[in-house]
């Protein structure tokens, strides 16, 4: 069970973080990495942020904005170095949307790769096995 | 293992919300986790029969609600609020589901660790 | 114990309404990103009287609403966090609910 009481909350928790939105013109991938953000500041712990449905274009290397734009997808990727987070996509949402590691180029005769060597292809498993390791799942 | 409820709230087809939750039901009564589905508003229009998902141009991923009782989902509710709602009996759907009120629905969702709502 | 978490307008999305639905008498609602405009709608704040209401602060900031919403905030029910008030409530409560 999860630890609920308050004086549980002096602690360090573990959070899975999952993100369905894309990483432009949603706000709920956004919101996730904020979120992400104040509870590290806090000394909690983010083990793995597990992107699904649209979020798995959050993975994609080719986001491009312009430079005094946000660039979400590169704040990803500094957070989780920083931090030690596991950034997952789930492979199955990734391919359909086109979002596609060096290995899935290879697998299916695809000519290009657009998937950043941060983020890895993994199953829902995943999601699941890190919802089982977690004190609170949160999802945007 | 967890108890984690699933929760359907879209229409099939206008996106890809209930085929993505499916996948995630089925998958994690597979990893051995206490799983329980609630279909509740438009998500309830998953399970009524002689759809023709091809049509939308979309692969039929509604056949594959019938397969949840394989995976050893158990619990199957249905909003009785929004089957009203829609002028949808329970017997029409194409899955045995039981009728939930909204206070039912509710305590479920406080006796679940998890849940997630597609 | 459940916080529900909000994220879309309710006048494009029912995720709001649904939630209510099934709202436990010890549950709150986190308004977040666009869900927080219905504040301004006097037939949304009746429906939201009696619930626990939390509001993200920054959210309301970068819309301009914070004039706007004076009167909702002055009643007690709505409290004002911002993203480090999230991860304490999403910790007192037993889950946290995405709409």
């Amino acid at each position: 069970m999860a630890p609920n009481s308050g004086a549980f909350l002096s602690f360090m928790s573990q959070f899975i973080i999952q993100v369905n939105g894309s990483v432009y013109g949603s706000f709920a991938s956004v919101s996730a990495f904020h979120f992400c953000q104040a509870a590290l500041a806090q000394g909690h712990r983010i083990h793995k942020v597990f992107f699904y449905q649209d979020g798995v274009f959050n993975a994609n290397q080719l986001t491009c904005p312009a430079s005094d734009e946000p660039n979400l997808h590169q704040q990803w990727l500094t957070l989780a170095t920083d931090h030690n987070i596991a950034l997952v996509n789930c492979v199955s949402a990734a391919l359909r949307r086109g979002i596609v590691s060096a290995q899935d180029t290879t697998e299916n005769g695809l000519q290009s790769v657009n998937c950043a060597p941060q983020f890895t292809m993994g199953g829902l498993g995943e999601l699941i096995t890190g919802i089982e390791k977690a004190d609170r799942l949160i999802s945007f | 293992m967890k108890k984690i409820s699933i929760l359907f709230r879209h229409s099939p087809y206008g996106n890809a919300a209930s085929r993505e939750g499916l996948d995630l039901a089925l998958l994690s009564a597979s990893f051995e986790q206490e799983v329980s589905v609630i279909f509740i508003g438009e998500g309830l229009l998953n399970l009524l029969p002689n759809q023709q998902p091809q049509l939308s141009g979309v692969k039929d991923y509604i056949a594959t609600f019938k397969a949840m009782p394989l995976y050893d989902i158990e619990s199957v509710l249905v909003c009785e609020q929004s089957l009203a709602q829609l002028g949808i009996g329970i017997n029409e759907l194409s899955l045995d589901c039981e009728s939930a009120s909204a206070a039912l629905i509710s305590h479920h969702l406080t006796l679940s660790d998890e849940v997630l709502v597609f | 114990m459940n916080l529900h978490h909000i994220q879309t307008s309710a006048y494009t999305d029912n995720a709001l309404s649904l939630c209510l639905r099934y709202y436990g008498v010890d549950d709150a609602i986190l308004l977040a990103g666009d869900a927080i405009n219905c504040l301004l709608d006097v037939n949304w704040q009746t429906q939201l009287q009696g619930k626990t209401l939390y509001l993200l602060e920054s959210d309301m900031l970068s819309r301009g609403l914070k004039t706007k919403l004076e009167n909702s905030l002055n009643s007690s029910h709505i409290t004002v966090i911002d993203y480090a008030g999230f991860v304490s409530l999403s910790l007192q409560f037993s889950k946290v609910i995405t709409w």
